[in-house]
C-alpha cells in the first residue's frame, strides 16, 4: 500500500517536472513581421509624457513623441513637426512652419492648435525656460512664440512633445506623432511598441519592438544567453558570459558623468585645497580599469564628451594623479593626517557601489579615512538630493537636454537643484552672460569658461564618462548613440542581411 | 497429559544489545489452555510484560527472544515467521493492554477499531463485518449499540473504552487471550464491572486467558491456576486455592502478606524488606535470595529445580526441595 | 455559521490593524512616491506637480481614511506608480502568483509526503539519520540561491526550459504553467525540507502511541499501521504548519519572483514599497493579510473535519 501510494506520488512529480520542459524560448516570430525583443530593468514610470521624469521612460518614449524639433547623434537638432524656422535679431522673437499632413496615433490630423497646446502643456509642466514664453500667435499654419527674455538657444527645448489637444488619456493610452506607436503595456512585463503605418518620415524597419520588463541584470544576462532577449543593455563584467557569435557589443557614450559628488558645506570640503587634493588622489584610470573592465573614458568636465559640441577637450584629466600633491594640499588646508569621510551611495547601483569602493582605497594612500555607506534610492533622494545631510557620494547625472546650459544650471547658487551647495559670484556672473549672448561661437567659448570654472573650484570629482555597451544579436544592426536620455532609436534598428 | 493450546518452555528474553545482553526473562515454562482463566502475578518490572509481549511477537526495539520455545497449538511462535504471527495477532491470539485512554486511535470511530481485526482477517462483506461487531458490542455488555458504532473514543469513558478493548480483542473468537494489567487504570468500582464482564466471557467464549497483573486480590477474584514471577523467573505456581492457601516459596508468601485487607485495618501495612535487582543483576542464582529470610548457601549459587508439591503445585525453591517435594523432571 | 461570521469579523479587524501599522510605517521612513518617479535628475517643480496632481499634498491621515472608505467600498484607487487602477492590477497579477503558489503548494505535497513515509520506518535507523541530515541542510539553502542554480541546471545546462522567458497567460495556457514549474520548484525545495522534518517528527511522535501497539495486536503490518492509523494523526499538526506556509505563498513569492522574473504579486509588492506607491502598498498588504487569514481559517476546518476531538458543535 505504502509502495504504491509513494510510486503514484512520484509519477506525479516526475510529469510536473515534464510539463515544464516545454518550448524553450522561441527566437523572434516565424511571422514575415519582423519583432525585435528589447530586455530593460526599470519599469517606465508614466505613460503620459509630461508626468514621465525618469530618463530611460523619456528614452523609450523617443519612439511614439516627437517635438518641433529631434535631438541627432551629435547633439544638434533636426526639423520634425516644424520644418523651418526663423528668429529675430535678440532671439526673443521665433517663427516656425509647422509640417502638414501629420497624423496623430489616433488618426486626427495634426494642427498648429495642438501644437500651442502642447506648448502649454510644456510650461504647465515646468519644462525648462517655458516659463519665459510670453505669447503664442498662430497664423495658417504658422506659429509664432514671443518670449520675455532673449534666449539663443531657446530651439534646444522645443524637443517638447506635441500632442493632441481634446485626447485626456495620455496616462494609459499614450498618443503622439513618433514612427511608432505604444500597442499595450504590461505592469511589470512588457511595452509593445508597433510601426506607425501613416508616418510622416522615413517608414521604420523593424515592425515590432517589445520592450520586455525583467526583475534584474542577472535576469537580462540569462535572457540574453538563452535568447530570450535580442537586445539589453549589459555591464562590462557580464560580456564574457555571452556568445561572442551570437552577439555584436555596441560602446555608446552615456549621457551624463559619472561624479564622485562633495558636499561643498561639509567641514573639511569647504576648503577648495582639500576638494582639489581629492581630484589628485583619485586615480580614474583604475576606476575604468576594475570597475569598467577598462571601457569608459575618463572626463573630468560637468558636461560630458557627447556633447561634443560644447565639451572642454581641456578637461579629459583636469587633475592628474598625484599623491604627493595631494597631501601637501591637505596639509596645507589644515589636515595633514587626513580625516574622515562618509560615502553615501544608492544601493541599487551597482557601478556607484564598486566606484565608491575603488576610491576609498584610493583615498587610504593620503591618509583620508572614507567609507561606504549604501542607501535606498528614495532615502538617497530625500538625504543627497534634496537635502544636505550627507558628506559625499558617487552618482551619474544623466543629461536631459542639448543645452549646456540646462545641464549646468545645477552649479549656480540659486538652483535648487545645486545639491553640491557650491556658490561662486564668478559662475554666476559667466551664466547669465551665457545665457543672453547671441553670438554663436561666444556662447561656446562661455560655455567651456563655465566647465574650467566648476574644474577649478573642484567642485566634485569628476570621474569618467561610463560606457554604455548594449548586447545586439547579430540579425539586427543600427544602434544609435545619442547624447540625452537613454535613447533607444527603433526607427534606426535594421536586420542584417 | 494433554497438550496445552499454550505452553512456553525454558522461555529467556533478552534486552539490548551487544555481545552478552542481560536477560530480563530467563528460563520460565508456562502452560495454559481449555479455556482456562490463568494468571501471572508479580511486582513491576520482573518480566511478566514482557513476557505477555513475547508470545504474538509484539516485542519492542531492541528486545528479542533469547532462548526456549512457545508452543502455540502446535507451532513454535519463537521461531515462526513475522507474516506467520500477523496472521494469528487479532484472529487467535489477541491482546489487551493497561491504557484505554490512549489504547484507541482518536480519529476512527469505535465501530470501525472494533472492525479492524474482521477487515484484517478476511471477515466477509461490509454489512456482515456490521453486524458482527454490533452483536460484540452487545456482547460487551454496552448498551445502545448503534450509539456506541458510531462514536469516537473521546465520547466514552474508561470504563466504556476497555469494554471497546474487549470487543476488539474477542470478535474473531481467538482462541487465546492475552490480559496485561487490563483494570490498573481504573477505578475500583469499573474495576470489578470489567473483570466480572471478563469473566462472563470467558465463561460464554471459550476463550482462553493468560491475565497479568501485579494486584493479587484481582487474581485471585479472577483465575484458576496462577503463576508467580521475580526478577524473570517463574517462583511458583498452582491453582489458586494453593497458592493463596497454601504458598510454599517466600516470596509468595510475602507477597500475600503484604497485601492490605479489611482485617488489618489500623495495623502498619507489611512489606518485603529490600528491592527488585536491576536486571544486569539478576545473576545465576535465585534472585529473590538477598531479601529472603529463609536463604542458604546454595541459593545465590545456582537456580533451584522445580519442586513438586502435588499435581497441580510447583515451587522452586531449595527450602522446599528439602522439605521433601520430588524433584520434576525437566521436559 | 456564528463560527463564520465570528472569523470574519477577525479577519476585517487584522487587516484594519495591519493596514493601520503600515500607514504608520509609511510616514517613518523616507521619500515619497512624487520623488520616487520623478528621479534623482526632476526639478522640485516637477515633483512638485506629480504631487499635485496624485493628491499627495493631503495629510497622511486625510489620504489613510480615504483609502479605507474606498477600499471597505471596493474602491481601490489608482496605482501612484502606474498611473493604472489597482484593482486592474491586481486583477492581472493575482492569477499569476496563485498559480505559482498551487504549483508549490502541490510540489510540496507530492515530494515531502512520500519522503517523510519512506523515512520513518525505524527511528535512528540510517534512513531516518540520513534523512535528518539532509533535511537540515535543505531547510538552510537560501531561495534565491536555489533559483539560480535551478536556473542554471534546468535552463543553461539542460536546456529545459528559457529563463526570464515567462509566457503570459493570454498567449499560452500551457506555457503559462510550464514556465511557473521551475520557480514554483524554487519556492517548493526549501518547504519541503521544512514539512519532511517536521511531518516525520510527528510521525515518529505518534508512533510512540498507544494505539499503535494495540494496531499491531490486531495483525497489521507496519505499512498498514502507517497508512491506516498513523499518518492520520501525524498531520493535525502539519495541517497547522501547512496553513502557515499557504498563507506565505499566497503573499507572493518576492525573491523567487525576482530571480525568474515572474510578474507576480511579490515583485508588485517590492516595487510598490521601493516606489513608496501607498495606495497599490495598502491593497496588497491588505491582500497578504487575508491570504494569511484565510489560510489559517482553512486550516481550522480542516482540522475539524480530520480530528473529532475539536469539532465545532455543529
Amino acid at each position: 500500500m505504502k509502495k504504491l501510494i509513494t510510486l503514484l506520488l512520484s509519477l506525479a512529480l516526475l510529469a510536473t517536472l515534464l510539463a515544464g520542459c516545454k518550448e524553450k524560448g522561441k527566437p523572434a516570430t516565424e511571422d514575415p513581421a519582423v519583432t525585435l525583443r528589447y530586455g530593460v530593468t526599470t519599469e517606465p514610470d508614466s505613460l503620459d509624457p509630461f508626468l514621465a521624469a525618469g530618463a530611460d521612460t523619456k528614452g523609450l518614449f523617443f519612439n511614439v513623441f516627437e517635438g518641433l524639433f529631434k535631438v541627432g547623434t551629435d547633439g544638434g537638432l533636426n526639423p520634425a513637426i516644424a520644418t523651418d524656422y526663423t528668429v529675430n535679431g535678440d532671439s526673443t522673437v521665433w517663427t516656425f512652419t509647422i509640417r502638414t499632413g501629420v497624423k496623430f496615433h489616433n488618426g486626427a490630423e495634426l494642427t498648429p492648435e495642438d501644437v500651442e497646446f502642447s506648448l502649454g502643456k510644456a510650461a504647465e509642466a515646468g519644462y525648462y525656460s517655458f516659463d519665459k514664453i510670453a505669447d503664442v500667435a498662430i497664423d495658417g499654419n504658422v506659429v509664432t512664440v514671443s518670449l520675455s527674455e532673449p534666449n539663443p538657444e531657446f530651439l534646444t527645448v522645443l524637443t517638447s512633445e506635441v500632442v493632441p489637444k481634446d485626447y485626456a488619456d495620455q496616462a494609459s493610452a499614450p498618443v503622439g506623432t513618433g514612427p511608432y506607436k505604444l500597442e499595450s503595456y504590461k505592469p511589470q512585463e512588457s511595452l509593445t511598441f508597433v510601426r506607425n503605418e501613416e508616418y510622416w518620415g522615413a517608414e521604420p524597419e523593424i515592425d515590432t519592438v517589445v520592450v520586455q520588463i525583467q526583475a534584474s541584470q542577472t535576469a537580462l544576462v540569462t535572457s540574453l544567453q538563452s535568447g530570450n532577449i535580442d537586445a539589453a543593455t549589459v555591464t562590462a563584467a557580464s560580456i564574457d558570459q555571452l556568445d561572442a557569435s551570437a552577439y555584436d557589443i555596441v560602446t555608446q557614450n552615456s549621457n551624463g558623468p559619472q561624479i564622485f559628488v562633495l558636499n561643498n558645506t561639509y567641514e573639511p570640503l569647504t576648503d577648495v585645497r582639500v576638494r582639489q587634493a581629492l581630484n589628485y588622489a583619485v586615480n580614474r584610470r583604475e576606476i575604468i580599469d576594475i570597475v569598467g573592465s577598462g571601457y569608459g573614458v575618463q572626463s573630468e568636465s560637468p558636461l560630458f564628451p557627447g556633447l561634443s559640441k560644447y565639451y572642454n577637450e581641456n578637461l579629459y584629466d583636469a587633475y592628474p594623479t598625484d599623491l604627493e600633491t595631494a597631501r601637501s594640499l591637505l596639509a596645507a588646508a589644515g589636515y595633514p593626517n587626513g580625516f574622515d569621510l562618509e560615502i553615501k551611495i544608492p544601493s541599487n547601483y551597482d557601478v556607484h557601489v564598486q566606484t565608491g569602493e575603488v576610491i576609498v582605497s584610493q583615498l587610504q594612500k593620503i591618509g583620508v579615512n572614507a567609507t561606504i555607506k549604501t542607501i535606498d534610492w528614495n532615502t538617497w533622494l530625500d538625504d543627497v538630493n534634496k537635502g544636505a545631510n550627507y558628506q559625499a557620494s558617487v552618482i551619474t547625472i544623466s543629461g536631459r537636454s542639448v543645452n549646456p546650459l540646462v545641464e549646468l544650471k545645477r552649479y549656480t547658487s540659486t538652483s535648487s537643484s545645486n545639491f553640491f551647495h557650491y556658490t561662486s559670484a564668478e559662475f554666476d556672473d559667466v551664466y547669465s552672460r551665457a545665457g543672453s549672448e547671441l553670438d554663436a561661437a561666444k556662447r561656446v567659448s562661455l560655455y567651456k569658461e563655465l566647465q574650467q570654472i566648476v574644474s577649478d573650484d573642484a567642485v566634485s570629482v569628476y570621474l569618467l564618462d561610463i560606457a554604455g555597451l548594449t548586447a545586439l544579436n547579430k540579425s539586427f544592426t543600427g544602434l544609435l548613440s545619442y547624447p540625452i536620455y537613454g535613447i533607444i532609436d527603433f526607427a534606426a534598428l535594421k536586420t542584417v542581411g | 497429559m494433554e497438550t496445552k493450546l499454550l505452553a512456553l518452555e525454558n522461555l529467556s528474553i533478552a534486552v539490548g544489545g551487544g555481545k552478552n545482553p542481560p536477560l530480563a526473562v530467563r528460563g520460565i515454562s508456562l502452560e495454559a489452555g481449555g479455556g482456562e482463566l490463568v494468571g501471572l502475578a508479580g511486582e513491576s518490572g520482573c518480566g511478566k510484560s514482557l513476557t505477555a509481549l513475547s508470545i504474538p511477537g509484539l516485542l519492542p526495539e531492541g528486545v528479542r527472544i533469547a532462548g526456549g520455545s512457545i508452543m502455540f497449538g502446535g507451532t513454535d511462535l519463537a521461531a515462526e515467521s513475522e507474516r506467520g504471527l500477523r496472521a494469528l495477532r487479532g484472529s487467535d491470539i489477541t491482546m489487551v493492554f493497561q491504557e484505554p485512554m490512549s489504547s484507541l486511535n482518536p480519529l476512527m470511530k469505535v465501530g470501525s477499531q472494533i472492525a479492524e481485526p474482521l477487515r484484517l482477517h478476511g471477515a466477509g462483506s461490509r454489512a456482515e463485518i456490521r453486524a458482527r461487531v454490533l452483536e460484540m458490542i452487545e456482547k460487551v455488555e454496552l448498551p445502545e449499540p448503534e450509539r456506541i458504532y458510531k462514536a469516537y473514543p473521546h465520547q466514552l469513558s474508561g470504563g466504556q473504552r476497555q469494554r471497546v478493548m474487549l470487543a476488539i480483542a474477542l470478535v474473531c473468537r481467538p482462541r487465546l487471550l492475552i490480559a496485561d494489567e487490563p483494570t490498573t487504570a481504573l477505578d475500583a468500582a469499573v474495576q470489578s464491572q470489567i473483570l466480572e464482564l471478563l469473566k462472563r466471557l470467558n465463561a460464554s467464549l471459550g476463550t482462553t486467558v493468560l491475565f497479568i497483573s501485579h494486584d493479587l486480590n484481582v487474581i485471585r477474584s479472577l483465575c484458576s491456576r496462577v503463576y508467580v514471577m521475580y526478577a524473570g523467573r517463574i517462583c511458583e505456581s498452582g491453582t489458586a486455592a494453593e497458592i493463596f492457601g497454601s504458598p510454599a516459596h517466600e516470596y509468595t508468601k510475602g507477597l500475600i502478606a503484604s497485601v492490605p485487607r479489611r482485617e488489618m485495618r489500623g495495623m502498619p501495612l507489611l512489606g518485603i524488606p529490600g528491592r527488585v535487582p536491576p536486571v544486569e543483576k539478576y545473576g545465576d542464582g535465585c534472585p529473590f535470595a538477598p531479601r529472603c529470610a529463609r536463604r542458604t548457601g546454595e541459593c545465590g549459587k545456582r537456580f533451584p529445580e522445580v519442586s513438586r508439591l502435588s499435581d497441580t503445585h510447583f515451587a522452586s525453591c531449595y527450602r522446599v526441595a528439602s522439605r521433601g517435594g520430588e524433584e520434576r523432571d525437566d521436559e | 455559521m456564528t463560527f463564520l461570521l465570528k472569523r470574519l469579523a477577525a479577519a476585517a479587524l487584522t487587516v484594519f490593524l495591519v493596514s493601520a501599522l503600515t500607514f504608520a510605517a509609511f510616514n517613518i521612513i523616507p521619500g515619497d512616491a512624487a520623488s520616487a518617479m520623478a528621479g534623482a535628475d526632476a526639478t522640485p517643480e516637477q515633483v512638485e506637480q506629480i504631487r499635485e496632481k496624485l493628491g499627495m499634498n493631503r495629510p497622511l491621515h486625510t489620504r489613510y481614511a480615504g483609502w479605507l472608505k474606498g477600499f471597505v467600498s471596493g474602491d481601490l484607487g489608482d496605482s501612484l506608480r502606474f498611473g493604472t487602477p489597482v484593482a486592474s492590477l491586481l486583477r492581472e497579477k493575482l492569477p499569476v502568483t496563485m498559480t505559482l503558489a498551487g504549483l508549490s503548494f502541490a510540489m510540496i505535497l507530492v515530494i515531502s509526503f512520500p519522503l517523510a513515509l519512506l523515512t520513518t520506518r525505524r527511528e535512528n535507523g540510517i534512513t531516518d539519520r540520513a534523512a535528518s541530515a539532509v533535511t537540515t541542510v535543505s531547510v538552510s539553502v537560501p531561495n534565491f540561491f536555489l533559483g539560480v542554480l535551478i536556473i542554471w541546471v534546468f535552463s543553461l545546462a539542460l536546456k529545459l526550459f528559457t529563463a526570464g522567458a515567462y509566457v503570459p497567460r493570454e498567449q499560452s495556457a500551457g506555457g503559462f504553467v510550464a514556465y511557473l514549474v521551475f520557480p514554483a520548484l524554487a519556492v517548493a525545495l526549501p518547504l519541503s525540507a521544512m514539512v519532511v522534518k517536521f511531518l516525520r517528527s510527528a510521525i515518529f511522535e505518534q508512533k510512540r502511541e498507544a494505539y499503535v501497539r494495540t494496531a499491531y495486536s490486531e495483525g497489521s503490518s507496519s505499512g498498514r499501521v502507517l497508512s491506516r492509523h498513523v499518518l492520520k494523526n501525524a498531520v493535525i499538526p502539519t495541517v497547522t504548519f501547512l496553513g502557515m506556509i499557504i498563507g506565505d505563498i499566497l503573499g507572493g513569492s518576492i525573491v523567487v519572483e525576482q530571480v525568474f522574473s515572474v510578474p507576480g504579486l511579490g515583485r508588485l509588492l517590492l516595487s510598490a514599497v521601493n516606489s513608496r506607491d501607498f495606495p497599490l502598498l495598502q491593497t496588497l498588504v491588505a491582500y497578504v493579510t487575508l491570504a494569511v487569514v484565510l489560510a489559517n481559517t482553512l486550516v481550522d476546518i480542516a482540522i475539524s473535519v480530520i480530528d473529532p476531538r475539536i469539532r465545532v458543535a455543529a
